[in-house]
């Protein structure tokens, strides 16, 4: 079994609670979108899931999958190159083929700064970095932490695009994001968090709906 | 209107960094101020030396007497033979070696006492020889026989640039330690969570020490290289100089790394590890001997392991001793390593705790 299960997780930092007994389950075959305004408590939650944190109560079940992510500040080495920074990654963490890769540089337009030290490219292309590195193994699950910011319309384009292929059977993408008009196209199921609790997690209506819903609970 | 806003935001800087400014203009300078107490002369009065017996028939109330009489410029130890002496010698225990004869109290007797040092410690030459004139009038002064001091030397001449060369490597192991090799993972720390979840910290950290510990091979090479071209004697290659020294490294790394991690990265652990930098510097006697300038120098350089681990360097290095001589040295800078390494994980582990 390869879904990410939360049961009964909480989160406290000293005497803030971040996360409060979320129940929750992330499964293959979905884009999956966590909704939540500025301190919703969606980035405790990509970081528990990533393992980047402990939660204080409850457990978290990652199954026998691989997690790939990207954060919402790009995350490399500075002083490498781009193709160097794929080829770190990739070798600990080998690509399904050597096209994945090849595929991957092409929808980001990597290889026009392939040669160029990641620290100093501008934002936009540090994100696709980021992007690509997330996507690098092919993994199980995808954690995606406002993928969009920082990329061209043309990129977002073609972005998007990819992320509506990518689940499947045995791949899946959390995305977390404020933005929910962006992949409402590809979107299937739909989580919303504030302060720390879940307002609402099921199926997405299709069109302006989820958007539509999720502003109403968060007025709410 | 400009400069006012500039001005505001200089203070409200100052109030979100009020610790890194309260260490550095407050903690830094108080250190420094307390830190001269450990220079309390120019003069070296508390070198530890040896008195040994110049045969049996010295007496120990006679070698008492020599050891109340040195304690007046030196610190220092009876030994109960010449040959555990000169291991003392070698061994930076003791800087000097009063071999005492029997007659002291003989008012006919014509003695001399011989003072030994090595040759190779070079900044000790110009203070062993003030030392002999002083043990020299002190001992005329306090016994009756006629009393002579001979300075004796064992070792090979060496030149202070031989001297210092060889103190240059543990200098500039001291830097990379606290300066270099934490400003490299510090480069770094926004890689951390991608690391943290496609491998670890623990295998990160682990890589480091894998390249750079090899990697610190180039400067003792280089010393090496400029030494053989300056014809210089010395043997910064020999398998027991180069373990110190890259012992020293992983040591002190994992310090400065460990405080790193302790303070997240922030800038306050870059100041503590220029603190410890300095601080290495100035009470490991690396250059001059334990003992000069204050006993509570003397005591913190016995505290220090990157004073052994220089004693050792030094001693194959320079003094051409078999690395065996130090096998107690090596242990005491193999156990500072593992609790070095073993502060880093914890300081690694509450980073990841914190996070």
């Amino acid at each position: 079994m390869s879904d990410i299960v939360f049961d009964g997780v909480v989160k406290r930092y000293d005497d803030v609670v971040a996360l409060d007994d979320i129940d929750l389950t992330i499964e293959t075959g979905q884009c999956h979108c966590l909704l939540g305004s500025n301190g919703s408590g969606k980035s405790t939650l990509l970081n528990l899931l990533l393992g980047l944190t402990r939660p204080t109560e409850g457990t978290i079940h990652r199954g026998d999958g691989t997690i790939g992510c990207s954060f919402q500040t790009p995350t490399f080495y500075p002083d490498l190159t781009v193709e160097e920074n794929l080829d770190v990654f990739a070798s600990m963490c080998p690509p399904p083929s050597p096209n994945w890769r090849a595929e991957l540089v092409n929808i980001l337009t990597l290889d026009q700064v392939a040669h160029r030290v990641a620290g100093d490219l501008s934002g936009g292309w540090q994100k696709k970095l980021d992007l690509a590195l997330a996507f690098l193994k092919r993994p199980t699950f995808t954690v995606l932490d406002e993928p969009l910011d920082d990329l061209d319309d043309v990129t977002k384009r073609r972005f998007r695009a990819f992320l509506s292929q990518y689940p499947d059977d045995d791949h899946g993408l959390l995305i977390a994001t404020h933005h929910i008009e962006d992949f409402e196209a590809s979107l299937d199921h739909l989580t919303v968090l504030d302060h720390g609790h879940i307002l609402y997690d099921g199926p997405t209506e299709d069109g302006p709906a989820a958007r539509e819903r999720y502003l109403e609970l968060v007025a709410d | 209107m400009t400069a006012r806003s500039l001005f505001s935001k200089e203070l409200r800087w100052l109030r979100h960094n009020a610790v890194g400014v309260f260490f550095v203009l407050l903690i830094l300078p108080s250190l420094y101020a307390a830190s001269t107490v450990a220079f309390q002369q120019a003069i070296p009065r508390d070198t530890p030396i040896a008195i040994v017996a110049e045969d049996d028939s010295v007496t120990d109330d006679e070698l008492e007497a020599i050891k109340g009489v040195s304690a007046f410029f030196s610190r220092p130890h009876v030994y109960d033979s010449p040959a555990n002496a000169q291991r003392a010698l070698h061994r930076e225990e003791v800087y000097a070696i009063f071999t005492v004869p029997h007659g002291l109290s003989d008012e006919d007797a014509d003695l001399t006492i011989q003072m030994t040092v090595e040759r190779e410690m070079v900044p000790y030459e110009q203070p062993s020889l003030v030392i002999r004139n002083i043990l020299a009038r002190q001992v005329s002064d306090a016994f009756p026989a006629d009393i002579s001091v001979q300075r004796a030397t064992v070792g090979e001449e060496r030149s202070l640039s031989e001297f210092l060369i060889s103190v240059g490597t543990i200098l500039l192991t001291v830097v990379y330690a606290f300066a270099y090799l934490p400003r490299v993972v510090t480069n770094e720390r926004n890689v951390f969570r991608r690391i943290r979840v496609e491998s670890s910290l623990s295998r990160l950290l682990g890589v480091k020490f894998a390249v750079f510990t090899p990697l610190m091979l180039l400067p003792v090479v280089v010393f090496q290289g400029i030494a053989n071209y300056l014809q210089l004697r010395l043997d910064m290659l020999a398998p027991g100089a180069v373990v110190a020294t890259l012992l020293t490294f992983v040591s002190l790394t994992a310090v400065g790394l460990g405080v790193m991690f302790l303070v997240r990265f922030r800038t306050a652990g870059r100041m503590i590890n220029v603190t410890l930098l300095f601080g290495t510097f100035t009470f490991s006697n690396l250059i001059y001997p334990a003992g000069f300038f204050s006993p509570l120098r003397r005591t913190i350089a016995h505290l220090s392991p990157v004073h052994y681990a220089m004693v050792i360097q030094r001693g194959i290095s320079l003094k051409s001793k078999p690395a065996t001589l130090y096998a107690d040295r090596f242990g005491i800078l193999i156990a500072f390593t593992v609790a070095s390494l073993a502060f880093l994980a914890l300081s690694v582990v509450y980073y990841q705790w914190r996070a």
